[in-house]
């Protein structure tokens, strides 16, 4: 009896202590991402890649909205001073962490890349995940870009700082800030890189593919002021989707343009979803309203005026046309984004004619039918100036104006943003190093990165 | 089931009582050894259980038969039997004991020992003090009763560990499970505690320091209270208790956080209307509601009323206080009945109980719950040296939601309403302002909607949360005496806990209604409806499922050679813990006949009638299931030279699939030692005042696990609804390095007693030191990205230390005794090491206090304040920029975080939690009466009051105590520090002065935790049916006797309500 329990004892005391007992994964839901579908599925998780995530802090010191002064007065501190352009510091949560968070899960993608052999049998899908990957990272490297460095300068770019360009998923590797040059050589680099590994067309718009890398690469010429480069890339983009909803009536806008978000989310004008964040959020939430010279520049027959506003009853306008059909801002690659980087590539590269077909292709599908008077027979500077107020209008609230701001006043524009509050008049002048906006100071701190200069 | 047992209990007792009776009447007297007679010791009859208590003259006693057996017991003095074989008057001579806790036996949860044979610090709270107080949750009923044991009151920690707000010795801890350990009988118990009834609680064993806990090894750092349950003894006669009381809970006092009134508030909304602040909410598309006074100004301002009518409206509105409608018709007394029925006995060969509880709760919001537990228990003596034992204990508890918590009825926007009208001038419960604008809901579907108000008073009944809890505790256990000495004992335990939410929402209530309206669609031309949401009700029901079992293999061995004595016990456990649950929504519910709708469409973004694309909530899903298994190997040892030198020492090895990267990390021992030196019984030894001193000394680690923790580059999967595609989100950056926490402790301990027992105790000094404790260590979120901007590793050390004193005296033992517990506990618990910004800079502790913040060389919990520079003449709060006042808020906020305490801005406090507490516990007796009364102190630390904030006041509609104090003319800067009000509403202006040292109180308090009288009724009359009876009336939180603040603030409630005052009366009796 006796020697039967001790051995029956013994028996449990090995076998549990077996290894093989403690390897149970504690939890079925967490996975430890191994294998080319888990890190298709890293890619894929939408919340972490494309859903408000991109910088928002451009859009809200930008001029496409304003705050009435109850507003601007109510706002908390930090709030005031970045509608202002005086220097904030949001901490923790913030602009700067959104926009790393889908390059460290492109990091981590390619890192864990290495250890999967790509043979016959997975290289579509390993191709997937490497082209997806580099396509994340430039994406979101170049709205990280058009935020927190100044506008692209080749006389200058060897010397001005650019962004903390991390290319590990190793958080022991420290943060350094690379000049501007190096990063959008590297943004260019990688973007071209992933265009031979991308499929035509996604499976979803919230995935990368060679539309969407054609599409980020006008968009990363067109902020550097490369137009040829701009217009060859915005060309071969269209080549893979030119289609336009029609305002007058079509299947992505379900409820008509009167609705409260009437364009469909993931319609056949988006060619890579993304969504700015929303921090902070008086820029997109009730509080905001469309700045009134905008909105002055709509004609009458642009149903553009229904679809994208709604009258408040202050009289003012407040936005509802994001792509996102919901408030979140829409800040991804679109069909009618490429016609006027496309448009306005032509006009300055002196072929008008090509450029106005391409804004009159655009506006047709804007107008009220048979009310729209093509575009035509003007100067290359009065194209230019209608083609630019386009962009504004098409574009608003797309996460686009900071970068058209920095770019067009380095073409001269001399565009100055003017804000009048109780509690004092705010101006920015064109091409002061406010453009660049302050990183975190908790970052500045932990890295030692150098901060940009505040005037 | 229920009637059955009670028809069974009824037949037994009805058995016990038909036994043939021959009795005899026998006198006795009872002395100590210099012959002088005691008094009021008991006499009991073994067999009969009846008995009586002698007098100077001795005592008479009834028994049924002889040949019989007398229990005679007195405190203070060694139990006797004397056998009664004939009718001869007796002599019993009681000796008094040694060490009066040489009685009580100390549950480890591996072993049963001596006070004498263990050097570790325990502390036992036996049957007697558990009933000291009421309720039905057991580990309440250890507050102000234990030794070191602190309950901490208004903290907030969002590990899901920490749901008892316990610390044992202070933190052990600074981001990791807080909850001690809890052991019920033999096993870790993770069920809900509220399924363990007080009644069928024998004792509770709390273990202090690492010696004593060690053993239960790497979740043992937080301290480990074990549970020990009644169970049936061989050779017992049949016993049934019965065991009833109501408990009443008084309203609770709305009115006990100041507020600012109503006429301010609507005068200080109708400021901020006239300057805008507002707008936004009016042309807010989304329609949130508003405050009643500020529909009337917008009307008044858009000319749909009159100045007359308005004001009018407005003064209507400023009569109504809505704490008082809370009060009327919100709030009732809360009851509690409890019902504990117990039958033991036994045999030669078995020993059984059943027990059967029966809860009722209705409290003081209508939520209502019933439980009823029942247990059984076995111990077989199959064969010589074998014994089995078997149990099962099962609970099933239902519980209904009542009213929601007053204060969550507020907009979407988390503003409050202070005048509201609950009921109608008709008597008929109102609707209040709560998610639309009532002019947006009445307007927006042309009638073709369903009402959209929210009824405060009827919702509550439409909107009914059940949870039914069923857990089932059953273990097995076979003991064999192998040889004299060595035993081998065998455990298995398995617990299942299934717990069952339903939400039933039927369409009178504001949820089901307000879904269906939402995504009705009207066609605009012919005004048909179309009900994406059928219309009914909607049942949401969860199941969250709970399991375990546990199987230890043990040997004992316990010799004596000479004066040689040996104790060892050594073995293996193996412990799989598992959790996993699932949910379903169904539409257009209707229970009776049964109807519901399960194919809606959960994909696909629907318009809503607000003006939104929305998803359907609901739907089923399945929770993940997890599963934590550990595996253990223990052994501790004690040898003990002539009964005055004792060494110990524990080992223990945890292995465990939470930290699955790394083996190595799996295996951690965790050991203890230590040393005991009987004094009092060297021959030496001469001190007449003690008659028993004993010192002991002790160090060793335990650990502590946090379960959610994990090392592995781990991400959650899913399904994206919109793409479809599947997703993995990487939720925290992995850290191969993580490993257990560790917490040192070295304890030093002196027991003494007095002759004859008049006074007992122990003095204890400890230090622990907590190592490699987890700690969010802040890092460059560059490289990351998202929300976190740290990374939890094992970064962090602690120090604490300690006192505890625990004394027991017996002031008087005549006809009347009188005896006092007096309890004192020092504690301090500091960050010793850690990094990141809050590490060096104190000023993360401003206005903190109710949460952990380390702060190196600070206490856990603590606070700092902004220095106070006074108001200047505008009336505006003035703090320091170095040692100039200053008026610029945001310099002040930037000097604080940048410069730290040499900026001057503000200045260190002190503790946020108790340094000092403790309790004393009187008890009187005399005949059968005993009043006891308990009172609880808390010295050393320092709380935040709640002032004003103008900013917080618009935001939340709560807020104001300060109010009516404000700065308002010239001159009033010399009679207030309250500052004026200024618009626009500035936060910082309003953070320094609600932070600031003139706000901070001191937290110390005398509190009158209880009182108990009871009495008690021994038989002496055979006729009647019962061995005892007694009646006891306990009422709790009486409240504080004397408070340092002079604000009138309890500090256990600065931000909350403080428990109503608790009645109870209840009778226990013993058949």
């Amino acid at each position: 009896m006796k020697n039967k329990m001790i051995i029956l004892l013994l028996m449990a005391a090995v076998a549990a202590s077996c290894n093989k007992y403690l390897d149970k994964k504690n939890n079925t839901q967490l996975i430890v991402p191994n294998s080319l579908s888990d890190l298709q599925a890293i890619l894929d998780n939408a919340d972490q890649m494309n859903n408000s995530l991109t910088p928002s802090l451009g859009e809200t010191s930008a001029d496409d909205y304003f705050l009435e002064r109850t507003i601007y007065n109510g706002l908390i501190l930090g709030y005031q001073e970045n509608y202002t352009w005086r220097y904030y510091f949001f901490p923790t949560e913030n602009d700067w962490s959104f926009g790393y968070k889908p390059v460290y899960n492109a990091n981590l993608a390619l890192d864990l890349l290495k250890n999967i052999g790509r043979d016959a049998q997975n290289t579509t899908a390993w191709d997937n995940v490497k082209g997806s990957a580099l396509f994340y990272r430039s994406y979101n490297f170049l709205n990280l870009l058009w935020n927190y460095a100044k506008a692209y300068d080749s006389a200058s770019a060897g010397k001005d700082w650019g962004i903390a360009l991390r290319l590990t998923s190793d958080f022991n590797v420290p943060t350094t800030r690379a000049t501007n040059k190096e990063c959008y050589e590297q943004v260019i680099s990688d973007t071209k890189d992933c265009i031979p590994l991308l499929p035509d067309y996604p499976q979803a718009v919230t995935r990368p593919s060679k539309g969407a890398a054609y599409g980020l690469l006008a968009r990363c010429y067109l902020s550097m002021r490369d137009y040829n480069d701009a217009l060859l890339y915005a060309d071969s983009c269209l080549k893979l989707n030119n289609q336009l909803m029609d305002l007058n009536g079509d299947g992505d806008i379900p409820a008509g343009i009167s609705a409260s978000y009437p364009f469909k989310q993931f319609n056949k004008e988006t060619i890579f979803y993304s969504e700015m964040d929303g921090f902070p959020s008086f820029y997109y939430s009730s509080k905001s309203r469309v700045d009134t010279i905008l909105y002055s520049l709509y004609a009458d027959n642009d149903l553009r005026k229904s679809a994208y506003f709604k009258r408040n009853a202050d009289t003012y306008q407040q936005f509802k046309g994001s792509y996102s059909a919901s408030l979140a801002c829409f800040s991804g690659i679109a069909t009618d984004e490429m016609y006027l980087i496309s448009a306005e590539c032509y006009v300055r590269a002196g072929q008008v004619e090509k450029g106005l077909a391409d804004l009159n292709a655009l506006l047709s599908k804007r107008y009220k039918s048979g009310m729209f008077d093509p575009v035509g027979s003007i100067s290359q500077t009065e194209a230019l100036d209608t083609i630019l107020n386009e962009r504004r209008k098409e574009l608003t609230k797309r996460g686009l104006r900071w970068m058209d701001l920095k770019r067009q006043n380095k073409e001269g524009a001399n565009i100055v943003l003017k804000r009048v509050e109780d509690d004092g008049t705010y101006t920015l002048l064109p091409n002061t190093n406010f453009y660049a906006l302050p990183i975190p100071e908790d970052i500045i701190k932990l890295t030692g990165m150098p901060q940009n200069d505040i005037e | 089931m229920y009637n059955k047992i009670i028809i069974l209990f009824i037949c037994l007792l009805a058995c016990h009582c038909l036994k043939a009776q021959k009795p005899v009447s026998i006198h006795g007297i009872i002395s100590d050894s210099s012959g002088s007679a005691i008094e009021n010791a008991s006499v009991k009859s073994i067999s009969t259980q009846t008995g009586t208590f002698s007098n100077t003259n001795g005592f008479n006693i009834i028994l049924r038969k002889l040949p019989d057996t007398l229990l005679i017991s007195h405190i203070g003095y060694k139990s006797e039997y004397a056998v009664v074989k004939n009718t001869q008057p007796l002599h019993i001579v009681l000796t008094p004991v040694d060490d009066q806790l040489e009685d009580v036996d100390i549950n480890t949860g591996y072993q049963k020992l001596k006070p004498n044979e263990i050097n570790g610090s325990y502390v036992v709270i036996d049957n007697r003090m558990l009933n000291q107080q009421t309720g039905l949750n057991i580990l309440d009923r250890l507050n102000g009763v234990t030794s070191s044991l602190l309950f901490n009151v208004g903290k907030h920690n969002p590990n899901p560990q920490s749901n008892t707000g316990i610390t044992i010795r202070g933190l052990s801890t600074i981001n990791g499970p807080l909850d001690p350990l809890i052991v019920v009988d033999n096993f870790i118990y993770d069920g809900d505690i509220n399924n363990i009834n007080p009644n069928d609680v024998e004792s509770i064993t709390v273990l202090k320091d690492a010696a004593a806990a060690s053993i239960w090894g790497a979740r043992a750092g937080n301290g480990v209270i074990v549970i020990t349950t009644k169970k049936g003894k061989f050779n017992q006669q049949l016993q049934v208790d019965f065991n009833t009381d109501v408990i009443m809970t008084g309203k609770p006092n709305l009115f006990y956080n100041k507020q600012i009134s109503v006429p301010d508030y609507i005068n200080y909304e109708q400021f901020l209307f006239n300057q805008g602040y507002y707008d936004d909410v009016f042309t807010d598309y989304e329609h949130p509601p508003f405050a009643p006074a500020l529909q009337v100004f917008e009307d008044k301002r858009n000319g749909l009323i009159s100045a007359e009518d308005s004001a009018s409206q407005i003064n209507a509105l400023k009569k109504i206080d809505s704490r008082s409608q809370y009060t009327k018709y919100y709030y009732r007394k809360g009851v509690i009945q409890q019902y504990a029925l117990n039958l033991r006995g036994g045999s030669r060969n078995i020993g059984w109980l059943v027990a059967g509880d029966f809860d009722k709760d209705l409290n003081n919001l209508r939520a209502s719950f019933n439980k009823i537990n029942l247990r059984f228990e076995n111990t077989y003596r199959p064969v010589k040296n074998m014994t089995i034992s078997a149990g099962v204990y099962y609970t099933n508890s239902t519980n209904k939601s009542g009213l929601p918590d007053y204060t969550t009825l507020t907009t979407p926007d988390m503003q409050y309403i202070p005048y509201l009208n609950l009921v109608g001038p008709d008597g008929t419960n109102v609707a209040v302002p709560r998610y639309y604008d009532p002019r947006f809901i009445d307007t927006v579907g042309g009638g073709k909607l369903m009402n959209w108000n929210y009824y405060p008073l009827e919702d509550y009944k439409h909107n009914r949360y059940v949870t039914n809890t069923e857990e089932i505790l059953a273990h097995i256990g076979m003991d064999y005496k192998i040889i004299n000495g060595l035993d081998i004992n065998l455990l298995y335990q398995y617990q299942k806990q299934n717990v069952k939410s339903s939400n039933i929402a039927d369409t009178a209530g504001y949820y089901a209604r307000n879904l269906i309206n939402q995504f009705s669609q009207i066609d605009p031309s012919t005004g048909v409806v179309d009900y994406i949401i059928p219309m009914g009700g909607i049942l949401s029901q969860s199941y969250d499922n709970l399991g375990s079992y546990n199987f230890r293999g043990q040997l004992n061995f316990d010799r004596t050679f000479g004066k040689h004595r040996i104790t060892a016990i050594g073995g293996m456990e193996v412990r799989d813990e598992w959790e996993d649950g699932s949910s379903a929504s169904y539409y257009g519910y209707n229970a009776d006949p049964l109807t519901y709708t399960t194919n809606l469409d959960f994909n696909d973004y629907f318009p809503t009638v607000t003006g939104d694309y929305e998803l359907l909530p609901g739907g089923n899903s399945l929770s993940p299931k997890t599963e934590n298994r550990f595996v253990s190997f223990f052994a501790n040892a004690s040898y003990t030279y002539n009964r005055k030198y004792i060494v110990s020492g524990s080992v223990r090895r945890d292995g465990s699939n939470i930290f699955g990267a790394n083996t190595n990390d799996k295996w951690k021992p965790l050991w203890s030692a230590g040393l005991g030196w009987d004094l009092s019984k060297e021959s030496f030894y001469h001190l007449p005042l003690f008659s028993y001193l004993k010192l002991s000394a002790t160090y060793g680690v335990s650990g502590n696990v946090d379960l959610t923790k994990t090392a592995q580059p781990v991400g959650s999967s899913g399904t994206n609804s919109l793409t479809g595609l599947k997703i993995i989100g990487i939720d925290q950056l992995n850290n191969p390095d993580l490993s257990w926490e560790r917490s040192y402790q070295a304890n030093f301990r002196l027991d003494f007693a007095t002759a004859k027992n008049i006074v007992s105790g122990s003095i204890e000094y400890y230090r622990k030191n907590g190592k490699g404790l987890y700690a969010p260590t802040p890092f460059d979120y560059t490289t990351f990205g998202g929300t976190g901007t740290t990374i939890t590793a094992n970064a962090a050390d602690m120090k604490g230390k300690g006192i505890d004193i625990t004394l027991h005296s017996n002031n008087i033992s005549r006809a009347l005794t009188w005896t006092t517990d007096f309890l004192f506990d020092f504690n301090t618990s500091t960050t010793a090491k850690y990094y990141g910004s809050s590490a060096t800079s104190v000023s993360a502790l401003i206005g903190n206090g109710t949460s952990i913040m380390p702060v190196v060389g600070k206490p856990l919990y603590a606070i700092a304040a902004y220095r106070w520079g006074g108001l200047d003449a505008q009336g505006n709060p003035q703090g320091y920029l170095h040692d100039t006042l200053s008026e610029d808020y945001n310099a002040i906020q930037q000097n604080a975080y940048n410069n730290g305490i040499a900026g001057g801005s503000f200045k260190y406090i002190g503790s946020a939690t108790p340094v000092t507490f403790g309790s004393i516990l009187n008890s009187f007796s005399y005949k059968g009466f005993t009043l006891s009364f308990n009172i609880m102190y808390k010295f050393g630390y320092y709380l935040l009051r709640p002032s004003l904030s103008y900013y917080a006041l618009a935001a939340s509609g709560i807020a104001g105590t300060d109010y009516d104090k404000r700065w308002q003319q010239p001159g009033d800067e010399k009679k207030t520090n309250v500052p004026s009000f200024a618009y626009p509403l500035s936060a910082q202006r309003d953070q320094l002065y609600a932070g600031s040292e003139i706000n901070i109180i001191k937290g110390d308090y005398i509190r009158l935790q209880f009182v108990n009288l009871s009495y008690s009724l021994l038989n002496n009359n055979s006729k009647r049916p019962f061995h005892s009876v007694q009646i006891y009336v306990n009422v709790a939180n009486l409240g504080i006797i004397w408070r340092a603040n002079k604000y009138h603030i309890d500090p256990d409630y600065v931000n909350t309500i403080p428990q109503p005052k608790i009645y109870t009366i209840g009778i226990k009796t013993n058949f």
